[in-house]
């Protein structure tokens, strides 16, 4: 696969060329679809004016602090499950309730909560990504090998060391799975945030821009949204091989 | 006594696997359980060890003594190398400590696995995981031994040469062993007194007391003397591992 990132640019390519020429006479196409120079412009002045970066910046500490809160909160407590049959048994019908109720319904909440500012969203963020945590973590922890935690018995190992040497490390796995699951709803919560209400973020220069009818500000504002996605992915990754040598090696 | 069991029976859904088995292991004894496969062996060992409850009987271990348990499967971490995987049981009991890992290495050169010491198991062929899994069990120096069918899958060579290392530290530890296995030659070679038990339900069909008169214990020895031959018939007359004498033939 020598050329791989040109196959893979080609129909990014294809489309915009398409999406100029058919928008570049035409204003009333350019009214509805925007106009990837007109979005390239945005994109550039609004970086150099410094109104971008903000945006970036406030939407991406958001999400990446909710994503925190979340994961950690989530991993701890769907691990701990495992500690506690009865423990289990009372959680699950709670968190199946819970975590089935859109983040959208809880926005509002929040926000009167904890007020309009990035607070509020960082809460939203950690809130729409801790069931995913905590589900996956769990399910990960209740599927360890018996045999293994047999394996352990015959050395007289504790519940915490059955838990370090054995669950933690066989249900990483799991716990990175649901990292890379939540850095869509990490975003997606910080947008909701701020999309209720804001003064600041991409979400609020969505939702500003839409109101505008200015298309073009609309998309370039998903572009960053998905730009900061790749930016948190890219977090995880380089997270994940160190997270897992210390959960194997050092527990 | 060390390890003294008492009419111990065990059934699986109306299935009796064992039926009112006795047996006893003196101090620095080395005894062998033989018996048809499927016939319960890894269930008593399991009962013994405490793993598991009989529905019937009793097991007395001596307390003082910290028991090794090698289980049927070898059941190495997928995500440790051999070496930690050997080292697993060590550092349970006494956390991750130099004296461990030197242990370690010496083990992996009197097994053959140098080269294999940061393999991972999924790479690693049957007789390599068993031998781990025994270094894995003898590096916490266990006063008691008790060992299920810790040959499995070796080849001849090594085999022998593990069977050395084993009754070396049997000796040198005073350790009192007791391993299940089907192999009637093993059996013979290393043991004191071999326990036959019978199909399922599993009972003690007899004990047999081995006097090869070798002058040192050695697999080998065992094996050019004499008398071997005959505590094969003896225990091969007890098992009958072959009920009818045409099968393979009934099929050819």
């Amino acid at each position: 696969m020598r050329f791989i990132n040109l196959y893979r640019a080609l129909p990014v390519i294809t489309l915009l060329l398409f999406w100029e020429f058919t928008t570049r006479n035409n204003p009333s196409a350019a009214f509805f679809f925007g106009a990837p120079t007109k979005i390239g412009a945005y994109l550039f002045t609004k970086t150099l004016d410094g109104s971008l970066p903000r945006d970036v910046g406030v939407t991406f500490v958001e999400a990446a602090a909710g994503f925190i809160l979340g994961n950690v909160v989530g991993t701890s407590l769907g691990l701990a499950l495992w500690y506690s049959k009865l423990a289990l048994a009372i959680a699950k019908p709670y968190i199946i309730a819970l975590g089935a109720i859109p983040i959208f319904a809880f926005a509002p909440l929040l926000i009167i909560w904890f007020g309009t500012g990035m607070f509020s969203k960082i809460m939203i963020a950690g809130l729409s990504t801790v069931f995913v945590a905590l589900t996956q973590s769990y399910t990960g922890a209740s599927e360890v090998s018996k045999d293994y935690l047999r394996l352990m018995q015959t050395f007289g190992a504790t519940q915490g060391q059955k838990f370090r040497k054995i669950v933690a490390p066989s249900s990483i796995v799991w716990v990175i799975s649901a990292f890379k699951m939540n850095v869509g709803f990490a975003i997606l919560g910080a947008f909701i945030g701020e999309f209720v209400s804001s003064n600041a973020g991409l979400g609020h220069l969505i939702l500003v821009a839409s109101g505008l009818f200015d298309i073009s500000l609309v998309l370039s504002g998903v572009i960053l949204l998905s730009g900061l996605a790749f930016l948190l992915y890219f977090f995880v990754g380089l997270v994940e091989p160190r997270l897992k040598r210390f959960v194997v090696s050092y527990l | 006594m060390i390890i003294t069991a008492t009419n111990i029976s065990k059934s699986y859904a109306h299935l009796a696997v064992l039926n009112q088995i006795s047996l006893s292991v003196t101090s620095g004894e080395f005894v062998s359980i033989v018996g048809a496969s499927g016939c319960g062996k890894s269930t008593l060992l399991n009962i013994l060890f405490g793993l598991d409850t009989p529905d019937g009987g009793s097991v007395e271990i001596a307390t003082a003594s910290r028991i090794g348990y090698m289980m049927q499967d070898s059941l190495l971490l997928p995500w440790r190398t051999l070496e930690a995987n050997a080292s697993l049981g060590a550092e349970v009991r006494n956390g991750r400590t130099e004296e461990n890992g030197l242990l370690v290495e010496k083990y992996f050169k009197a097994f053959d696995l140098v080269g294999a010491m940061a393999s991972y198991p999924n790479i690693s062929s049957g007789g390599m995981k068993r031998r781990v899994a025994l270094i894995r069990t003898l590096i916490t120096k266990p006063k008691v031994l008790l060992l299920d069918e810790p040959f499995a899958s070796l080849d001849f060579d090594v085999k022998l040469k593990i069977q050395r290392h084993l009754i070396d530290y049997h000796e040198k530890e005073e350790a009192t062993t007791l391993i299940v296995t089907h192999d009637i030659d093993d059996a013979i070679a290393l043991s004191e007194k071999v326990i036959v038990l019978s199909g399922r339900p599993s009972s003690v069909k007899s004990v047999i007391s081995i006097d090869l008169g070798t002058r040192s214990r050695d697999p080998i020895a065992a094996r050019k003397s004499p008398r071997f031959s005959e505590y094969f018939s003896r225990i091969w007359d007890e098992i009958k591992y072959l009920e009818e004498e045409d099968e393979a033939s009934a099929i050819h």
